[in-house]
């Protein structure tokens, strides 16, 4: 068993793996990665599952010392990243050698940055999954974000082809975003003029965005005089609209059911990027049909897992 | 660029929630509940191939599955048969007798207020129902209650509290409801349940369900301690 012990824990870090899923009547959150593509890029370079733990760092990585040789991958926003002090190119395969101390800064662009190692690790699932769920205090270590002095242990693997993210499949993460969106369950609540506006109107992000969600703010409120909903079921993505007008996007550790209008639903598609924003980001949002979301799904299903190492660019991506 | 139509049958109708999940509700709004949790009784049994999650709410079920869904024909038949198999089926129904303290509740002043009963009335009216759980949800293992006697209805707190221990029973609005776990929440707080509920490392964290009946006994301070250790 390989293991690393953490000197400095970054920002916020946390465990976390493609979700939990069969425990949504019970009011427990999907949670899992905010940025799906980078956990799969993270494990793609060391040849792990697509859908296997990898540490979720916000804003800041952190220092961790590998008690024993390791393969690592780090993927996501981008960020400087030292080995017992040499500077490492992120988005590809880095071997680690026993007694090194790898250190990942401060973002530059998006907000959270992912770290894949190689094999399997030493962790219990918790309802069938690795990820911390923080609200409720379970998953993960011990339920909390990682802290200094833990450890991680993990049957190491040998046979690792290093690999390189091709350039194509870089992600970009700027100050202003354009996010796809189908229509939600409560869409016609909106009169022609509010739709209108909520397709032309730039959304501010706001600083108590988090986790479970992104709370947006424009310069014109979009209260709806429509009366109260019951509860109902929400999914990640699903866009609610408050009786204050301020849109809040449902992220992977929301509720399982909620009782505000659900006028929209940011495509699975995008919905890695939006665990990329961070104040000052901006989000305009378009609106496409199902159908070409579900393209855009069966598009990204596969990327860099399809047995194929020839991607192609694709201009929906 | 509009959403497709949703299919009817059977007095329910079934529509798309995003790309993976479908969403059941009844063509006429109102008292469902019992047949929400018929429906969702008999798809759990169901096994539906694909599905990975089933969320009721008041009047809605959402049907969750792996990968996006091409045409809703399909999966609305195989729930539209678990619909018509409900109609004459009587899913179990457990009672769980719950104790709480009424002693530990943290809001009674308010709650005296807005009831303008006492307390001994309170406690009285609120342990002689049997409520049924309506739903879980807001945060893991938060057990919402129906069946609140009417004079009992409360406002949730103007200022929600960052902090409500674990097994705390509250009010807020026509409801009552459990907190499984320690949580922030707007409810008013009148008692603590000294069982747990929410066991993570169990899978089924809880051993209620959606549909099953709840009534709750009272119990001193002295009992709420025995129970806790």
């Amino acid at each position: 068993m390989a293991s690393l012990t953490v000197l400095d824990p970054g920002f916020f870090t946390t465990v976390q793996d493609n979700g939990r899923f069969g425990s949504r009547k019970f009011g427990v959150p999907v949670g899992g990665s905010m940025d799906s593509f980078a956990r799969r890029s993270a494990n793609w370079l060391v040849g792990n599952d697509s859908e296997a733990p990898v540490l979720e760092m916000t804003i800041r990585g952190g220092t961790y010392k590998f008690h024993d040789e390791a393969f690592i991958g780090l993927a996501g926003g981008e960020v400087d990243i030292t080995m017992n002090g040499r500077k490492q190119k992120q988005y590809e395969t880095l071997a680690v050698s026993s007694g090194e101390e790898v250190q990942i800064g401060r973002v530059k662009t998006g907000c959270r940055v992912y770290m894949a190692i190689a094999g399997n690790w030493e962790l219990d699932k918790i309802m069938g999954s690795f990820s911390t769920c923080v609200q409720a205090g379970f998953g993960g270590l011990e339920g909390r974000k990682v802290s200094k002095g833990d450890c991680i242990s993990w049957a190491y693997s040998h046979n690792i082809t290093k690999k390189t993210i091709p350039e194509n499949l870089l992600p970009y993460f700027g100050h202003s975003y354009q996010i796809r969106i189908i229509e939600g369950p409560e869409w016609d609540w909106l009169n022609k003029d509010e739709q209108e506006a909520f397709l032309n109107l730039d959304f501010k992000v706001q600083p108590e965005s988090n986790r479970m969600g992104i709370r947006l703010k424009s310069s014109t409120s979009l209260a709806l005089k429509k009366e109260n909903m019951v509860s109902s079921p929400v999914l990640p993505g699903m866009i609610q609209l408050p009786p204050g007008g301020d849109p809040i996007i449902l992220m992977n550790d929301a509720q399982s059911v909620g009782g505000y209008p659900r006028v929209a639903k940011v495509v699975d598609a995008d919905l890695w990027r939006l665990g990329q924003v961070w104040p000052p980001a901006k989000i305009r949002f378009k609106l496409i049909t199902r159908k070409e979301a579900l393209k855009l799904s069966a598009f990204q299903e596969n990327i860099l897992y399809s047995g194929k190492d020839d991607i192609k660019k694709n201009e929906e991506f | 660029m509009s959403r497709s139509l949703p299919v009817k049958r059977s007095g329910w109708e079934i529509s798309f929630l995003g790309e993976r999940a479908l969403t059941l509700s009844p063509e006429l709004k109102g008292d469902c509940l019992a047949d929400i949790h018929r429906i969702f009784r008999c798809l759990e049994k169901k096994e539906i191939p694909g599905v990975i999650d089933i969320v009721p709410a008041y009047e809605q079920i959402a049907v969750i599955y792996r990968d996006p869904i091409p045409d809703i024909q399909l999966p609305a038949k195989a729930i539209f048969e678990a619909i018509e198999e409900a109609a004459d089926q009587d899913f179990e129904s457990r009672l769980f007798e719950v104790p709480v303290c009424y002693e530990l509740g943290l809001d009674w002043d308010e709650v005296q207020d807005q009831t303008s009963l006492s307390k001994q009335e309170i406690v009285r009216r609120h342990s002689s129902k049997i409520y049924t759980v309506a739903m879980m949800g807001f945060l893991p293992g938060f057990i919402y209650l129906s069946g609140l006697d009417r004079e009992l209805k409360c406002n949730r707190k103007e200022h929600p509290r960052t902090k409500i221990p674990c097994g705390a029973v509250g009010v807020g609005g026509m409801q009552t409801g459990i907190y499984a776990l320690e949580s922030p929440g707007g409810w008013q707080i009148i008692g603590r349940t000294p069982k747990l509920f929410f066991d993570v490392h169990q899978n089924p964290p809880i051993e209620i369900q959606p549909g099953d009946k709840i009534r709750f006994t009272p119990i001193s301070k002295q009992e709420f301690k025995e129970i806790e250790s």
